[in-house]
């Protein structure tokens, strides 16, 4: 009986199909397949090369994810080895700062000892291969880490205060939320000619006062029904001064001769309205108006321009000639030089240039002119430090930011504080009606004031080392002054 | 017995399942790496070495198995333990990856790896349910006693042969019955009986093979050849032939079906072990690579 079930095949077992056969194959064929064959990219390029252009795995199957599209160039996408250089070995910095030399510490490593970066490495942070792309991390905790807790950080004598968060909700919940922003001013010192600037940081929440020595009111040029101009009344637009750089990012200074001149002319004689003085020292003010009277001076007593010999009469004393008649020639003469001077008065004290200058009067006589008017300097940059971008804001109304139009003063400063930012921006990710907004989209890590990323390691490195040996550093800046002490 | 893999000692290994699983979904949801989850985070690497452990573990299941020897637990306690842990190690690999996926061989070892999980879910699957169904259709026989039985037949049917032609007719039926064959023939229990019916019967056929699946044909010829003669002794003979071989007809299908049963309770085991050793092909590799191009 057993015989006859002996001839059939009654079961998977007595069938050709066989588990262990099956499994040995596969097993070697994916090894083989993926692990081995592509090991010959190690060995020699041009198997690498080969492999890559046949439909055979090459080691482009080992990759964990795509490049992110900056490094998607046939210099690495191709080529894995331009990374990953030694086998068993994480990719090391050179790797990287071979293409990007140029990039910048984030601190003086002279002067902090900042440890939690040692052994950090550029792809610590530029995380390659990961799906989303990372290569520039918006984790908000690579920041915090540090500038949470800036006094445990190892930053020595710094100024930044400590920051765990950013966004009004966070405001109650955190120890430490964003600070105010801080604003670069300039600050005057002296008088007029003399007068330097030097740049002080301060809070929007201190309130701070511009000292441009500009007299300039927005409300009035803001007056939704126009402000009086040479065409007639115009409603002036922000956008009429206020311009960006080519990029859009930051705007072009305002100056007299752009934005100003247009309604601001510098004609001094009704009657010659084509006439302006220059726009620049008081004296060449001054030099013209005193040369303009005595043209017109001379045209309407003489009717005509003087002779050669009747200035050569004037200017050359001859002996025999009467002191009377030269007396009488001064004080002809003297007349366009007293107009020149009330028409300067007028211009200086009440309308042209004291409609926008701070005037002084300097009787010392060390110049042509009395009035001096104080020099104006705008502010080019409230916020160097911040990658703020006019252009992806363009969309939105200046108003919202800057409240210009309750302007009066030049001296108010129209820059947003961050409460302006936190209305439409919030640290929150999950924040359904703010666009959520991480610390390097304001901020920079790599600053370009800062040294090189390599040299500044090596400077950090060897202020540790004096450190370790019990020697001190002054902490100058830059590095520049280590010295050892016999402390 | 396939109840008690699935509920051995209380399901202790469906708990130690769910806590790994848990474990995995809390430390996943806490963890916040610099970039997207993926491998290379602690807990990536963490969650990798666990998988990989699994999978070596899993893949121990098979020497277990043949060590009658072994007193490191019962075999069943290790099936309950396999197939829990298994299921587990697909949520375990899931967030060891960060759910990135790509044409690469870190996917490769991935979706081998849940293939070998789907067919080991496909053969819990038959284990609960197909051994019913097996039982019930041998309705106490076994397989060896129907295939008795189809002898025992088979035999009645030679003596009731009282025709040389007849004879000849029975004799090429039990020539060309077949029962069981190829994996494919097992599985959709297909039947490829042939039969060479003699002249006599059929000299249209001229006496080519013909496909005798479900003993139809030679049914068909004794019926027709019954219809041929009235009485005497050969009308007889095929009545009894027509009985014996309906007979046959339904012990075979039993068997089809008995074969067939045990075919599906076993293949997905072909799929099952050959993919796992696959998997360990790429699993060797994803860990070698990452490291060498770490």
């Amino acid at each position: 009986m057993s015989d006859q079930k002996n001839n059939y095949k009654v079961s998977l077992e007595d069938t050709r199909l066989s588990k262990r056969f099956l499994s040995w194959i596969l097993f070697v064929v994916v090894l083989a397949l993926f692990l081995l064959l592509p090991l010959a990219s190690l060995v020699s390029d041009d198997a690498s090369e080969a492999l890559r252009n046949s439909p055979l795995p090459s080691d482009n199957a080992w990759t964990s994810g795509h490049l992110s599209n900056a490094h998607k160039i046939p210099e690495l996408n191709q080529n894995c080895q331009a990374c990953h250089v030694n086998a068993f070995e994480v990719v090391q910095d050179d790797s990287c700062l071979s293409c990007h030399a140029d990039t910048n510490h984030h601190f003086d490593t002279a002067l902090h000892d900042v440890s939690k970066l040692d052994g950090q490495r550029c792809a610590s942070c530029h995380i390659e291969h990961d799906e989303p792309s990372n290569i520039i991390s918006q984790n908000d905790k690579l920041c915090s880490s540090c500038h949470a807790d800036m006094a445990t950080s190892g930053a020595v004598d710094t100024e930044l205060v400590d920051v765990d968060s950013f966004g009004s909700e966070q405001r109650g919940k955190s120890s430490s939320p964003h600070p105010n922003i801080k604003v670069s001013m300039l600050v005057p010192e002296g008088k007029a000619d003399a007068m330097t600037w030097s740049i002080r940081r301060v809070s929007l929440k201190d309130k701070p006062k511009e000292q441009s020595n500009l007299i300039f009111p927005h409300d009035v040029h803001m007056n939704p029904e126009g402000i009086e101009a040479p065409s007639g009344d115009t409603v002036l637009a922000c956008n009429d001064c206020h311009v960006t750089d080519d990029a859009g990012k930051l705007m072009q200074p305002v100056t007299m001769e752009n934005n100003c001149r247009a309604c601001h002319t510098l004609v001094f004689d009704p009657n010659d309205p084509e006439r302006e003085v220059p726009h620049g020292e008081p004296d060449t003010v001054l030099l013209t108006l005193e040369e303009y009277y005595s043209r017109q001076f001379l045209r309407e007593s003489l009717g005509r321009a003087p002779t050669p010999q009747e200035v050569r009469e004037f200017v050359l004393r001859r002996p025999g000639k009467s002191v009377v008649r030269r007396a009488e020639q001064a004080l002809n003469l003297a007349s366009p030089w007293g107009k020149a001077q009330s028409v300067a008065q007028e211009m200086f004290e009440k309308t042209t240039c004291k409609t926008c200058h701070q005037v002084s009067i300097d009787e010392s006589g060390d110049h042509l002119s009395k009035w001096r008017v104080d020099p104006i300097k705008l502010t080019k940059q409230w916020m160097p430090k911040h990658d703020f971008d006019h252009y992806s804001h363009r969309t939105t109304d200046c108003s919202l930011c800057h409240d210009a139009s309750s302007s009066e003063q030049s001296s108010d400063v129209l820059m947003p504080d961050l409460e302006v930012c936190e209305a439409c921006h919030t640290g929150v990710r999950t924040h359904e009606n703010k666009s959520p907004t991480s610390c390097v989209t304001c901020h920079s890590f790599h600053l370009p004031a800062q040294k090189g990323w390599r040299q500044a390691l090596e400077s950090g490195s060897a202020s540790k080392m004096i450190k370790q040996l019990g020697l001190a550093s002054d902490g100058g800046i830059g590095g520049a002054k280590i010295v050892s002490s016999s402390k | 017995m396939y109840q008690s893999i699935l509920s051995f000692k209380g399901a202790r290994y469906l708990w130690v399942a769910i806590t790994l699983s848990v474990a995995s979904i809390v430390a996943y949801s806490w963890h916040q790496p610099i970039g997207s989850p993926n491998g290379g985070t602690w807990l990536g690497y963490t969650l990798g070495t666990i998988g990989a452990l699994l999978i070596l573990w899993l893949l121990f299941l098979g020497v277990r198995k043949r060590s009658y020897s072994s007193n490191m637990g019962t075999v069943q306690g290790w099936t309950s333990a396999h197939v829990y842990l298994g299921t587990a190690l697909l949520l375990v690999a899931t967030l060891h990856g960060g759910f990135q996926f790509g044409m690469n061989v870190h996917t490769l070892a991935y979706v081998l790896m849940v293939v070998v999980i789907v067919s080991g879910f496909f053969g819990i699957f038959v284990y609960v349910r197909y051994p019913n169904l097996l039982s019930s259709n041998r309705a106490g026989d076994t397989l060896d006693s129907l295939l008795e039985k189809i002898e025992k037949v088979d035999d009645k049917s030679r003596r009731a042969a009282n025709t040389p032609n007849l004879s000849q007719l029975v004799e090429n039926a039990i020539d060309g019955c077949e029962i069981g064959g190829s994996w494919w023939k097992q599985l959709t229990a297909k039947t490829s009986s042939t039969i060479v019916v003699p002249f006599a019967f059929d000299p249209d056929a001229r006496e080519q093979t013909q496909s005798n699946a479900g003993q139809a044909l030679v049914i068909d010829v004794l019926a027709n050849r019954l219809s041929q003669i009235s009485s005497g002794d050969e009308a007889g003979a095929i009545q009894t032939l027509l009985a014996n071989f309906a007979t046959k007809q339904t012990l075979l299908k039993r068997i089809r079906r008995d074969i067939q049963i045990r075919a599906i309770l076993k293949i997905w085991l072909f799929v099952h072990v050959p993919i796992s050793f696959a998997l360990l092909a790429a699993l060797i590799t994803h860990i070698i690579v990452v490291f060498l191009y770490w």
